[in-house]
């Protein structure tokens, strides 16, 4: 089950179960043990910063914004 | 020669366009390599989608049985990996929507494939096609290869042009022995709306904190323009739309020709969502408000006032 970011609110962990929680034994095994192959099948290549906007201008008015979008960008 | 399978997606017997992005980007990939390209399409009553499918020059495979009818991940990947197998494939293309990101991560581990998500291009020559995709919130471009001999892409539906109709294909009935699901179909709910969806629509119109939650204007600006109606995370948190407009990260990625952005500051959770469309406005009473630094044109003021002029200025020109 995947859930929804809003589903529920999270339930905290009390201060005292925290400190119960130290001292619970933490099982370690490999993936071998579980019999799954872990090998990536992805490789990255490289990482780059995506390509920026340029800051776009400031209109004094309404009527200018919908005279650029208009005649400028001609999407409306 | 190599074969890439477009994975269609399809609602009533309807194409999704995402199909087409999706065909587009195969497209794309095939030029890398000099593949030819197949597609698959698994519901119940598809042969007319599959048909349609055709006309742009590609096999299609169809899948269709009424235990496809409902488009489950246990089933629907079951069938793309038959699909698969029957074409031969060493590419499965799917477009990134809540459907393909359902069943691609299921179809690639039964077809022992290395995944790509949410692929923006495609960088690299021959059969070593490479795959650029954003991680981080879009803050960062990832290239991967994958590295198994079939590979499994979800394709972002705005970063590719819709594929053209045109050649000759041919539908080929497959028949797939569907798993028996672990996951029953209960009922689908679909909220109505006379706007256009939102990641398909050519204008948004978006709202977030500024609106106080009063989202009329919005409204009255995205009916004049027939634009699809967006918001803000602070807004679907605060509960005043639903979670289903939310544009950005752990929303909905939109790339329209026109996005208005009306009080919304600019987190880069947003930025993700929608700095891949064409032209950005912003309107915002923070001159320093960051949504600034990605908008082609910028209003400081207020959207109550701003929103309701605008409306009327468009229509004018209407």
């Amino acid at each position: 089950m995947t859930v929804d970011l809003r589903l529920n609110v999270p339930r905290y962990a009390s201060l005292p179960n925290i400190m119960k929680a130290k001292k619970k034994p933490i099982a370690e095994m490999t993936a071998q043990q579980l019999g799954v192959d872990v090998s990536p099948k992805v490789r990255v290549v490289k990482v780059e910063p995506p390509p920026q906007r340029a800051a776009g201008v400031k209109v004094p008015d309404v009527q200018t914004l919908v005279e650029k979008l208009h005649a400028e960008a001609k999407v409306i | 020669m190599a074969t890439i399978l477009v994975v269609a997606e399809q609602a009533n017997g309807k194409l999704k366009k995402a199909t087409f992005h999706a065909l587009g980007a195969a497209q794309q990939l095939a030029q890398k390599g000099g593949a030819q390209i197949q597609a698959v399409v698994i519901g119940q009553g598809v042969s007319g989608a599959a048909q349609e499918l055709s006309q742009y020059g590609v096999t299609v495979h169809a899948v269709d049985g009424p235990e496809f009818a409902r488009a489950l991940a246990e089933t629907h990947s079951a069938a793309v990996a038959a699909a698969a197998k029957a074409a031969g494939a060493s590419d499965v293309v799917i477009a990134a929507t809540a459907y393909g990101k359902d069943i691609a991560p299921r179809a690639a581990a039964k077809l022992g494939a290395g995944l790509a998500s949410d692929v923006l291009g495609f960088a690299g020559e021959g059969g070593k096609a490479w795959f650029k995709r954003a991680m981080w919130a879009g803050n960062a471009i990832a290239t991967v290869e994958v590295t198994t001999p079939v590979r499994v892409v979800t394709v972002r539906a705005t970063e590719f042009p819709a594929a053209q109709k045109g050649g000759s294909g041919s539908v080929q009935p497959l028949k797939v022995d569907a798993p028996q699901p672990k996951t029953r179909f209960v009922e689908f709910n679909e909220v109505k709306s006379a706007r256009p969806e939102l990641t398909e629509a050519r204008v948004v119109v978006s709202g977030g904190r500024g609106t106080k939650g009063d989202f009329k204007p919005i409204e009255q600006l995205a009916d004049v323009l027939n634009a699809a109606v967006g918001a803000s995370r602070a807004v679907v948190d605060a509960g005043w739309q639903p979670n289903d407009l939310q544009v950005g990260q752990t929303g909905k990625v939109v790339a329209p020709q026109l996005y208005v952005a009306a009080g919304i500051s600019g987190a880069i959770q947003h930025l993700a969502g929608m700095k891949g469309s064409k032209t950005i406005v912003a309107i915002n009473k923070d001159p320093e408000a960051p949504i600034f630094q990605v908008a082609d044109y910028g209003l400081v003021g207020d959207l109550f006032k701003a929103l309701p002029e605008m409306a009327e200025a468009v229509k004018k020109l209407q």
